[in-house]
């Protein structure tokens, strides 16, 4: 008797708790150790900063909101492990990460069998949002970008193009998109090359690269390989003007890359130079976190604050189906990134590139 | 056919071959006297280079003068090593477990273990961040020697392997630890029967390993200005290649294949895209093991 008395009081218990206080729980990978964990430290933080400033808003009405951030170690096994994980926990309602497409390609499909929302903020492989109706990414696509490099480039009248990339899942799309869309407006490639990653000297690429007489080198890197090149390429003496990745928009760029940063040209998205939005994340975070964020902290801010947004709408009635169809009902979008829009055709939101200039050691969008 | 441009490749190639031959010395040491793998020693470049970073952003110290601070930290580093993941396998001082293959092979694990701890360490205290040495205090300055431009760093690199060769070379030959340390290295039970301090030995060797492997990391990060935790684990490997090619024990056998590693690697790059130069080392590899057993340099009977 007394076993069945305390059973009901505990499922009552269970009962009144829910009724009071609902949780939503959200899983996310990232890379939080190895060659490229500040990122996903940086990303951490913007996750965190999104669920404070929209407990703030209210709108969450009482519910708690969990986000369980696990160490991909930038591998695909270890995403698929997470990804196995989270599968299992029936209380994560939707699952936000990589940064690496490499990851996310790997991990994802996990997600899409399992109908569970798989929403990356950073790996822009085209092929991302491929894999499935449960795979949403909002970020920028490498379409899009090697579109805009394109019209940038020729907008410099750049047209003998050196292009040199990273022979990852990313490096290839970024290179083959670039070309592609230069190609198609009239420019030349006059050489491709793809580094070692973990290699240290890339003289002997920029060599080759300059007997074709190019008059620009394009590097598809993020910044420990693209400062690495570009200082060489100073110390070899090589004048002609180096012109980035939009991956580049990093303070490590400047930093690593020291006086040789110095007139290289990219494209910014997640820059505080773009916009007064973003400049105002970005002095929000540094006063949080005692320094200024890698661009990937806002693209997670974005990301998590959208589905925040989009989950308080539907309470209480949250599902990991809801998610889905909540997340492909969207069109319009006022962000920090400035307004955006959503294609449901193509699945990607359309992010606005600004042509970007490195002078006297910071980034600057050219008028 | 040789033109400037293929000048170039080579000598590129033999600028980065010195840097895996200037990590390769104190890799080969080692293993010339336990007959065992050092896999920290990777960790312990890393080392030597945050020091430097160290030396010359917080102390503000001007780059040569970080060699006092990153020769400590080696030490420190060799001893260390020893202490944990080499000692505690010569507990057993019985004869049969002192030729023990088993038990040296054991340390290939325990030392590959502890770098492994070293670099989640490292990765913790510097958040797995890549660090930069400021440019002013970086060696790239161009240096013409008659007619071909060379860097600082590049020259700094040539000159330490040189030093450290021939400097190691009279160590070995010429005094009285030395000759310990080649008694130890060729007859563990014998030299311990004749009276030999072999622990003493054994830390020497390993103090001498170590600073030799903190000052490669010290002056290829100057070189390059680049640094990050898990930079040893590349340079590691190829040290390792150099020195199985070179003949295992032989000091000079292991700068020479690591300069012949990194001037085949330039001159594949003549042919393949950079992406595929990994591959040089490990081909290399597998040559000298079907046509050369025993290493490039190996002396008969050794």
């Amino acid at each position: 008797m007394l076993k069945t008395l305390a059973v009901l009081a505990a499922v009552l218990f269970a009962a009144a708790a829910q009724a009071q206080a609902q949780t939503l729980k959200f899983g996310c990978y990232i890379p939080l150790t190895g060659p490229v964990a500040q990122y996903g430290k940086s990303m951490l933080n913007g996750f965190n900063m999104a669920l404070k400033d929209f407990e703030a808003t209210g709108k969450l009405k009482g519910a708690k909101v969990v986000i369980q951030c696990e160490d991909d170690q930038n591998r695909a096994d270890d995403g698929i492990n997470i990804a196995r994980k989270f599968v299992e926990d029936k209380d994560v309602l939707a699952v936000l990460g990589s940064w690496a497409s490499t990851v996310t390609l790997a991990a994802a499909p996990i997600y899409n069998t399992a109908k569970i929302v798989n929403m990356t903020p950073i790996s822009s492989h085209p092929d991302v949002t491929k894999l499935g109706p449960y795979v949403f990414r909002q970020s920028i696509i490498q379409t899009a970008e090697g579109a805009a490099n394109a019209e940038y480039l020729m907008k410099l009248g750049v047209k003998r193009l050196a292009m040199i990339g990273l022979p990852n899942d990313y490096g290839k799309a970024n290179i083959a998109l670039t070309r592609k869309a230069y190609e198609a407006k009239g420019g030349t490639v006059v050489f491709e090359e793809f580094i070692r990653p973990d290699a240290q000297d890339f003289r002997a690429t920029l060599q080759k690269a300059m007997r074709e007489n190019p008059d620009t080198i394009y590097m598809g890197l993020f910044a420990p390989q693209g400062s690495l090149v570009a200082k060489q390429a100073r110390q070899m003496g090589i004048k002609i003007p180096i012109y980035g990745a939009a991956a580049l928009d990093s303070r490590d760029f400047l930093k690593l890359a020291g006086d040789a940063a110095e007139g290289v040209r990219m494209l910014l998205v997640y820059n505080p130079s773009t916009g007064p939005k973003m400049a105002e994340f970005f002095k929000r975070y540094e006063q949080q976190f005692g320094a200024p964020p890698e661009p990937f902290a806002a693209n997670a801010y974005l990301t998590f604050t959208m589905m925040l947004d989009m989950v308080a709408t539907q309470m209480p009635k949250v599902n990991r189906e809801s998610i889905r169809e909540g997340l492909d009902k969207m069109r319009d979008l006022d962000t920090i990134a400035g307004p955006l829009k959503y294609d449901p055709a193509t699945r990607e939101w359309n992010f606005r590139f600004f042509p970007g200039l490195i002078e006297k050691g910071s980034f600057n969008v050219v008028k | 056919m040789f033109d400037s441009f293929v000048a170039g490749q080579l000598a590129i190639g033999a600028s980065v071959g010195l840097t895996y031959a200037l990590v390769a010395i104190g890799f080969t040491l080692i293993y010339r006297v336990l007959s065992a793998v050092n896999f920290a020693h990777g960790e312990v470049y890393t080392l030597g280079a945050f020091a430097t970073l160290v030396a010359v952003t917080t102390l503000k110290a001007p780059p040569l003068a970080a060699v006092p601070l990153v020769i400590v930290v080696g030490l420190a580093a060799g001893l260390g090593i020893e202490r944990v993941a080499f000692r505690p396998f010569r507990r057993f001082t019985d004869e049969a477990s002192l030729k023990s293959r088993a038990v040296r092979e054991a340390t290939l694990l325990s030392s590959l273990a502890l770098g492994i701890v070293g670099r989640e360490a490292m990765d913790q205290v510097w958040h797995g961040q890549w660090l930069a040495i400021p440019q002013d205090k970086m060696l790239n300055q161009p240096v013409n020697l008659g007619g071909v431009m060379l860097s600082a760093g590049e020259l700094a690199i040539a000159g330490l392997s040189l030093v450290l060769l021939v400097g190691l070379q009279w160590l070995l030959l010429r005094t009285r630890v030395g000759l310990e340390i080649r008694a130890v290295s060729s007859n563990l039970v014998g030299a311990q029967f004749s009276g030999i301090d072999i622990n003493r030995v054994v830390l020497a060797t390993f103090a001498v390993g170590s600073i030799l492997g903190a000052l490669a990391g010290m002056v290829v990060s100057l070189a390059y200005g680049s640094i990050q935790s898990s930079m040893g684990l590349t340079v590691v490997l190829k040290a390792f290649v150099a020195m199985v090619i070179g003949g295992l024990t032989s000091i000079p056998g292991a700068v020479v294949a690591g300069v012949l590693i990194g001037v085949a690697e330039g001159a594949a790059s003549l042919w393949v895209a950079s992406a595929w130069t990994e591959m040089v080392a490990y081909v290399l590899l597998i040559f000298t093991l079907i046509f050369f057993p025993r290493g490039l340099f190996r002396r008969r009977g050794a």
